[in-house]
């Protein structure tokens, strides 16, 4: 480019900024067709209220990890609450098995707000407590100081070979988990949000990233972990295990407004609701236990409003043959169906089952959240 | 040296234990180490002069994990010896001095005592082989370290689990260390801050050679009740004499010896007896915890229905501690224990049956 050129360029860029300082209260520059003139300023966006995931009884994470036979998934339970400890109930596949075994893991209110251990796998012949050491979050001091400082030293209990080849990334491990140890930094740049899917609609959490290389005896792993940023609950939305992911794609949790409520509106007003909170085993129709608060929502609603019939609709994402996934779908909403007649004593009659496959895609299927996403139970009341 | 084994088959190896297999397995050499000091623990100088002798030092020898001073507090007494090798904390091999063990064994005059085991490397999947199987035997308990008060123990190790009554383990990174207390008179507080010690010291432990203690245990040990028969502690004239007359001959199986005789009433009357001659402290508090815990479970079942079984403490008798229980009687006199699964035994023919058979045991240590 020639001087005067540059010059140019130069000026046509900073002329409209230039004018900016011209512009009265209230407006601002903008360049149109090729002149800056001043127009009314867009009111300030105000900042969007920061998103909390309570700590509480019922919050149930799913973690969903990509497979080759599709999206694994994982669901994670807080099955109770108090001022000392909380408990978290995560269900696994039985290796070799239909159905899961459910595993929990109590975790001392005093341990998540500071210590520096993080378990991250649960081994057969676990204890149900760990004193000294959180699951799957940061204590909130490791929080702050990574914030604050931008490194903290940091232990964490898992599997040298988690993920990899024969290696199931959700599953019990057997044996084998050790304490590495090492350096968490804050990877600068990194990405502000994740977004999760939040009692049903997307949401973009806040999220610190941090990165490290974990060592014990000739043993090393990198690790790189997304901790919601929030003191009350630090919780690791996303972990990177050398090759290793896994993400949450899936946050539901009892909200002051009952879920059995929230359907009636919707179904009241739209003749559809997604029914958040129905989890099922990878690749079956089976219900998993976490399910039960969803299926007492609907149970709840079908009670209160005996003249109103409802068609379960399963829907799956688009992974794998589309047949299948119409057969899945069916066999699913029929499960959920199923539980509500046989597990509520509702009238048969009033429900029907569908299944519609991956052909009702609500989100992107490139990514796991959109994946996630799709995989979900609808309720369609017959409107006049 | 050391067999790397071992941990593996620990749970196996406690819950046959409990069930009385406790033997004394004479026939164990104590290998070429140097004879050590009489009386108390090698100094630095013996030490040096032990490793010379004995070879090589091992780098990862558990007794370099404990020093003197903290193994004599833990223990509330002077060592009888400096700390040796042995084969196992509990089972044949446990007390008996073993150049090639893995286990290092601190003892007192009178017998309490208590073992270190470390596993430098794969600790993690060591530790978690005996909480699989714990998994499925001690389905309660889960190896969970609450207290009576209800806290819980924390400490500098990543994760710690107390399997059957008495082994602590803790592990740090992939390293793990083992302090079985069941032999001493020590809460599992002291057994973790014993092993946070321990694991302190993994990367440099102190010269200290388990193998240089193993002669003078080996010399201690043969001042102890020699037999490993458990039948006979009783002829067939002690029964009748204190008992009544014997239905037949007694039945060995391992350290358990059955009696079937008729009693001073006329009426058929029997007793297995399980003799541990060693480690009896360790065996005694074994039983106990076995009791409590299958206690607990019954206890639970039956609160419905009314159906309860507890234990009498402190039963008087020629021994230290008695625990009668509604399964088996439970008892132990200077680290030797016999417990009792009888029938038609009044507990006057308890107490002069185990009173005879412990100073047969004591005699026999005497000789």
């Amino acid at each position: 480019m020639k001087p005067i050129a540059k010059l140019t360029c130069c000026l046509a860029l900073w002329l409209p900024m230039l004018a900016a300082s011209a512009c009265e209260t209230g407006q601002t520059s903008r360049v149109l067709d090729g002149k800056a003139r001043c127009v009314a300023a867009a009111k300030p966006t105000p900042p969007a209220p920061a998103v909390r995931i309570p700590l509480l009884r019922g919050l149930a994470t799913t973690t969903a990890v990509s497979g080759p036979k599709g999206d694994e998934e994982q669901v994670a339970t807080i099955v109770s609450a108090d001022a000392e400890r909380i408990a978290l109930s995560v269900d696994f596949r039985s290796p070799g098995k239909v159905g899961i075994v459910s595993r929990t893991r109590q975790m001392r209110r005093a341990d998540l707000a500071s210590s520096n251990r993080l378990n991250h796998v649960f081994q057969t012949g676990d204890a149900d407590s760990f004193p000294g050491s959180t699951m799957s979050r940061l204590s909130s001091a490791s929080l702050a100081a990574l914030k604050r400082d931008g490194q903290i030293p940091l232990v964490v209990g898992t599997v040298a070979d988690r993920g990899k080849a024969g290696q199931d990334l959700l599953g019990l491990v057997p044996a084998g988990r050790k304490y590495f140890r090492g350096v968490l930094t804050r990877v600068p740049n990194a990405p502000a949000t994740l977004t999760v899917r939040v009692n049903g609609k997307p949401a973009a959490l806040p999220i610190v990233r941090g990165k490290g290389r974990f060592s014990v005896g000739a043993d090393s792993i990198e690790l790189e972990l997304d901790v919601l940023d929030d003191a009350a609950n630090p919780m690791v939305l996303r972990m990177r295990q050398d090759r290793a992911q896994g993400q949450t794609v899936r946050i539901d949790y009892p909200s002051p407004k009952p879920q059995a409520s929230v359907l009636e509106t919707a179904l009241a007003t739209s003749c559809r609701a997604e029914l958040n909170g129905i989890y099922f085993d990878f690749g079956q129709a089976t219900l998993l236990p976490a399910s039960k608060p969803a299926l007492d929502a609907a149970a709840q609603l079908m009670r209160a409003k005996p003249g109103w019939t409802l068609r379960i609709e399963g829907h799956t994402d688009s992974i794998g043959n589309a047949a299948a996934n119409q057969f899945l779908s069916q066999q699913r909403a029929d499960a959920v169906r199923s539980a509500l007649i046989t597990q509520y004593t509702l009238p048969a009659a009033r429900m029907t089952a569908s299944g519609f496959g991956s052909t009702h895609p609500v989100a992107s299927n490139a990514t796991l959240e959109g994946r996630a996403a799709n995989r979900r139970v609808e309720l369609a009341r017959t409107c006049p | 040296m050391h067999t790397r084994f071992l941990h593996v088959t620990l749970l196996a190896a406690s819950l046959a234990a409990l069930s009385g297999c406790g033997q004394h397995d004479k026939t164990t050499t104590t290998g070429d180490a140097t004879p050590a000091p009489a009386d108390g623990m090698a100094d630095s100088a013996t030490t040096a002069a032990a490793d010379l002798a004995a070879g090589a030092p091992d780098p990862h020898d558990p007794c370099g994990l404990i020093t003197q001073a903290e193994a004599e507090a833990f223990l509330g007494g002077p060592l009888a010896g400096p700390p040796y090798l042995s084969g196992n904390p509990i089972g044949d091999r446990a007390e008996v001095p073993d150049a090639d063990g893995s286990v290092c064994w601190y003892s007192t005059a009178d017998n309490r005592n208590f073992t270190v085991t470390a596993e430098w490397e794969q600790g993690g999947t060591i530790s978690a082989g005996v909480a699989a199987h714990a998994d499925k035997a001690e389905a309660a308990t889960k190896g969970l370290l609450k207290l009576k008060d209800g806290t819980e123990l924390t400490g500098d190790w990543d994760e710690a689990r107390l399997n059957g009554c008495c082994d602590f383990s803790a592990l740090q990174g992939d390293s793990l260390v083992e302090i079985d207390f069941g032999g001493s008179m020590a809460s599992t507080e002291q057994a973790a801050e014993l092993a946070d010690k321990a694991l302190a010291r993994l990367p440099a432990p102190l010269s200290v050679d388990g193998r240089a203690g193993v002669a003078a245990a080996q010399k201690r040990l043969d001042a102890r009740y020699a037999s490993d028969d458990p039948c006979a502690l009783w002829s067939a004239e002690d029964i009748t004499r204190l008992l009544g007359a014997p239905s037949g001959p007694p039945e060995r199986s391992g350290n358990e010896c059955t009696w079937s005789f008729r009693n001073k009433q006329g009426r058929n009357a029997m007793f297995v007896a399980t003799v541990n001659p060693l480690n009896g402290y360790r065996m005694f508090r074994a039983q106990n915890a076995t009791f409590a815990g299958f206690a607990k479970g019954i206890n639970a079942m039956g609160a419905a229905e009314g159906v309860q079984l507890r234990a009498s403490q402190g039963v008087e008798g020629p021994w230290e501690a008695a625990v009668n229980g509604p399964i088996q009687f439970n008892s132990v006199r200077k680290d030797a224990s016999i417990a009792l699964r009888q029938s038609g035994m009044s507990e006057d023919d308890i107490r002069a049956l185990l009173g005879h058979a412990y100073d047969r045991i004591e005699a026999g240590a005497a000789r």
